[in-house]
């Protein structure tokens, strides 16, 4: 953990003597300095320990703030204060610059998704006043820090979000023709396999032929056999049933290429986030990933029921529900994920900083999308439950084989180089157990 | 007991023994209050710098273990200032003494 820092009596000093004329400054300096070290020898006289009467000499003079404000209204003319004051602002929000940035872009991508959800729907990806910025924030970054910076991530996260629909091939009938009939429903799975592919023989150059983790595998076969799965279930006698002709070869035929297909699918942001592992570990690649299944996956599928049944059925209480399944991946992915992981001091709190809002979202959208739909449609019963939970799970599991992949890699957790006060990553926990340089370790 | 309004009163009061300088100043009013009086060291120094302003009390400095120590002392306008708030320090004891005599 990153130890807080001790209060000392030269950033006492600095609080005091900020703003002041430097002649003043230079004077209080000095009397303030002689008062403290009196103090500190007098303590010491009493029997205290250097630390001890340190640290009670410095109680002792009190808040900084009161004495700067009061030198201030002493040595300053009014004019003087205010200019003062406002400097003193300047800086406040200079060093809190990251969390401010982060939560001023998050409230207005807020704004922007929720006023303009139906667009969020309509599988058409989003080109709106948000883009620009969301681009300028990740220059700003690249140019700046030479990396992605902590806090250019829910950009990135919203940049990404927006790739996804226009590689859609299924819903692509507002395009047709050559692009979106074949080039973009291929691209996405070559993305997907080729990176996987690339990053996983660098890997193995890397780190020699090591086993990778069972965990991995498991979760591929798991992200296979849940979709397929979901094709075979049915509703019967009011139970929950599975279709044995499901896995029948004509079934097969129709529904492998298609579930292949969804599968890679997930699996292209994972895959394109291997790069960003590699190169700044596991963080790096976890939060864009995150921003996009939780604003992308987490809004488009819940919604889209809900809102084509509220366009035949107009629905005040749908509505509701169709607006607050909007809402909540917005908001947990623009201001809660990002200044969580702001304020977060350890690696176990960034990681759950990532995961656990993503991970709340994905499981919470459908849930409240099959409540809402429940007294819609007869089908919405059993079968509808089991496939949320399906659904969820589909969702999740990336996220989850993200975690096991890329904390294969060597590297730091958010980045190589910290980025300012108010979010440079400075230090990582690593257990004394762990050798192996993994995703809670920080490369020196 | 916060002494936020008198500091000035106190510190003139101390002044008005010799010179002194603000360390010894804090120590003087605590020990003579027995420690009932109490306030933050630090705001000790806006007090005297607002009273060298006002032009009660003038300042030296004096070389201690090769460093400057700042002394402050009381000028004639300070020991006046010290009668008067004096003065005005007693007849407000008075009146509180008085009400509170009534009501005891």
């Amino acid at each position: 953990m990153r130890p807080e820092a001790e209060p000392t009596f030269e950033r006492w000093l600095a609080t005091v003597i900020h703003g002041l004329p430097p002649e003043v400054a230079a004077g209080v300096a000095v009397e303030l300095t002689a008062h403290y070290e009196d103090a500190v020898a007098g303590h010491r006289e009493q029997g205290q320990t250097l630390a001890s009467a340190q640290a009670t000499a410095l109680a002792d003079l009190g808040d900084p703030q009161v004495v700067r404000r009061q030198l201030q209204r002493v040595h300053l003319s009014r004019g003087e204060r205010l200019r003062a004051w406002a400097t003193q602002v300047a800086y406040l929000v200079w060093q809190r610059r990251a969390i401010i940035g982060t939560g001023l872009f998050g409230l207005a991508a807020l704004a922007v998704v929720v006023s303009d959800h139906r667009h969020w729907i309509s599988y058409r990806g989003h080109l709106d006043s948000i883009t620009p910025l969301a681009l300028i924030l990740v220059v700003a970054s690249l140019v700046l820090e030479h990396r992605l910076a902590l806090w250019s991530y829910p950009a990135v996260g919203y940049l990404l979000s927006g790739i996804s629909p226009w590689l859609l091939f299924t819903f692509s009938d507002a395009y047709g023709g050559l692009l979106w009939d074949v080039i973009a429903p291929l691209l996405l799975p070559v993305v997907a396999l080729v990176g996987l592919a690339v990053a996983g023989l660098r890997q193995l150059r890397h780190r020699g032929p090591r086993r990778y983790p069972a965990a991995i595998w498991l979760i591929l076969v798991l992200m296979i056999i849940a979709p397929l799965a979901m094709t075979g279930i049915q509703l019967q006698d009011g139970g929950v049933s599975f279709r044995p002709e499901a896995l029948s070869r004509a079934e097969l035929a129709v529904n492998a290429p298609w579930v292949l297909y969804m599968t890679t699918m997930l699996l292209a942001p994972v895959a394109a986030g291997l790069l960003g592992a590699r190169r700044h570990g596991v963080g790096a690649a976890l939060i864009p990933l995150a921003c996009h299944y939780s604003l992308y996956v987490g809004i488009v599928d819940p919604t889209y029921h809900l809102t084509f049944y509220e366009y035949w059925q107009p629905s005040r209480t749908l509505h509701a529900i169709e607006a607050f399944l909007i809402y909540l991946p917005a908001l947990t992915t623009f201001l809660v994920t990002p200044l969580w992981l702001l304020r977060a001091r350890t690696t176990r709190g960034r990681i759950a900083a990532v995961l656990l809002p993503t991970t709340a979202v994905l499981g919470a959208t459908p849930i409240l999308s099959a409540i809402g739909l429940q007294n819609t449609w007869g089908a919405y019963t059993a079968a509808t439950w089991v496939s949320a939970a399906i659904e969820i799970m589909l969702f999740i599991l990336p996220l989850a084989l993200a975690l096991v992949l890329y904390s294969q890699f060597p590297g730091p957790i958010l980045g190589p180089h910290g980025s300012g006060p108010a979010d440079s990553v400075e230090v990582v926990e690593r257990s004394p157990r762990d050798h192996t340089p993994s995703m809670l370790a920080r490369s020196p | 007991m916060n002494v936020k309004g008198s500091l000035p009163l106190l510190i003139l009061d101390a002044l008005s023994k010799g010179a002194s300088y603000g360390y010894l100043i804090a120590r003087e009013i605590k020990m003579r209050s027995a420690g009932v009086l109490d306030f933050q060291e630090g705001t000790l120094y806006p007090a005297l710098h607002r009273l060298e302003k006002e032009g009660w009390v003038e300042t030296y400095n004096v070389k201690v273990d090769g460093r400057d120590r700042r002394y402050y002392r009381l000028t004639e306008a300070g020991v006046r200032a010290l009668s008067d708030e004096r003065r005005s320090w007693r007849a407000y004891v008075n009146a509180v003494d008085g009400v509170l005599g009534d009501a005891g």
